[in-house]
């Protein structure tokens, strides 16, 4: 059984929060009950909101020229996944968002980010550590991608998320990776 | 070209005289100068740094002792290794400038207090890490498509000044191509 850390609960690792604060982010966030498969982002939509996964697995990717996949990030509980580009400049996303299993997710549009964040200052510090996490995670990446053969690569990052790898398919693995057979 | 912080700041967020002086009670001027090491490898990362004015890289030393840089900073750009950063953790980076730099730091533990000082700023810096991920979600997409040499193009093109002013074996680096073979497509390209 996935753990499940829901929103609040993962706010409470880096600031307080008393309970009628945890009422105001609930009404002016969305949850979304998704089976594998389903879409929460498809190319050429805008990309109006910042999603959390409180439960489940949700991946981005694009397709190239080829039609083939390319997988630039997952997201799993306690994380947060959205296209930086399409929210920022309100263009069109060339990306998927997708649940690779059955997920609990909240969504966070951008308009009512700005009204939370009025609401309840202290959550920009909250952000700015997600933010900084996902950088983290993007430099690490990079460092990755930058060092390793293919199998090396692969090798290395069954090792450091085991739990991840059993239940991500292989070949999802690989297009994150930029493993091509 | 030098941007002052209190400049980029105005451009998003507006900073009364107090709120000016209160961040920079939270922040430290430097100049550096070329080849300056900001952050080495086992070090943990105390500072995020803004560059003023100059251009910074962040590298490691892969297996074969090869310097391969993953990143640059010029004006306007925030720079640190964040997982060290954020966990207080040893670095696997550097951080060197590439010329005599003028930088403003903020200090890992100041960093929420600044927050907290000044509410503010939120929004500065979530604009910025909002910037800074949609750029790498996008160079993480060019690297996906292109080839190296398209990434190579595309980047020159799209960066002329920048190509200038960094030494070609660390543009050479960045992209994971030879010295040699950008020289050879810097010489087809012109």
């Amino acid at each position: 059984m996935n753990n499940s850390i829901t929103l609040p609960e993962h706010i409470k690792k880096f600031i307080g929060l008393n309970p009628d604060e945890e009422k105001v982010i609930q009404k002016v966030t969305k949850t979304f009950h998704l089976r594998q498969s389903d879409f929460l982002l498809r190319k050429n939509q805008t990309c109006l909101s910042h999603y959390y996964v409180n439960s489940g697995c949700l991946r981005m990717y694009f397709l190239d020229e080829h039609s083939i996949e390319h997988i630039l990030q997952f997201a799993i509980e306690g994380w947060w996944i959205t296209d930086y580009n399409s929210l920022i400049r309100r263009h069109s996303s060339e990306y998927y968002i997708q649940a690779t299993e059955q997920s609990v997710v909240i969504e966070l549009d951008k308009d009512s980010y700005g009204r939370l964040i009025k609401k309840i200052p202290k959550l920009g510090i909250y952000f700015n550590n997600i933010m900084q996490i996902n950088l983290a995670a993007v430099q690490t990446k990079t460092k990755f991608l930058r060092t390793m053969s293919n199998e090396e690569l692969y090798l290395h990052f069954s090792n450091s998320f085991p739990a991840f790898v059993d239940r991500v398919p292989k070949e999802m693995v690989e297009s994150y990776l930029g493993i091509f057979a | 070209m030098q941007l002052s912080l209190d400049e980029h700041i105005n451009r998003f967020v507006p900073l009364s005289e107090s709120e000016k002086q209160i961040l920079s009670s939270f922040t430290k001027s430097q100049v550096v100068k070329r080849r300056g090491i900001l952050l080495s490898n086992g070090e943990v990362s105390r500072s995020l740094y803004f560059v003023e004015k100059g251009c910074l890289r962040m590298y490691f030393i892969n297996d074969k002792s090869a310097e391969q840089i993953t990143q640059f900073a010029l004006e306007g750009w925030w720079l640190t290794d964040f997982f060290s950063f954020m966990d207080n953790t040893p670095s696997d980076y550097f951080i060197q400038t590439i010329e005599a730099s003028k930088l403003v730091s903020i200090d890992r533990l100041a960093f929420d207090e600044l927050l907290k000082a000044v509410p503010k700023l939120e929004r500065y810096f979530r604009i910025i890490m909002q910037k800074n991920l949609a750029a790498s979600q996008l160079r993480t997409k060019y690297l996906y498509e292109m080839s190296k040499e398209e990434f190579y193009y595309h980047f020159s093109s799209n960066f002329p000044e920048f190509m200038q002013r960094v030494p070609q074996y660390m543009v050479a680096s960045y992209l994971g191509l030879t010295p040699e073979y950008v020289s050879e497509l810097r010489k087809r390209n012109s």
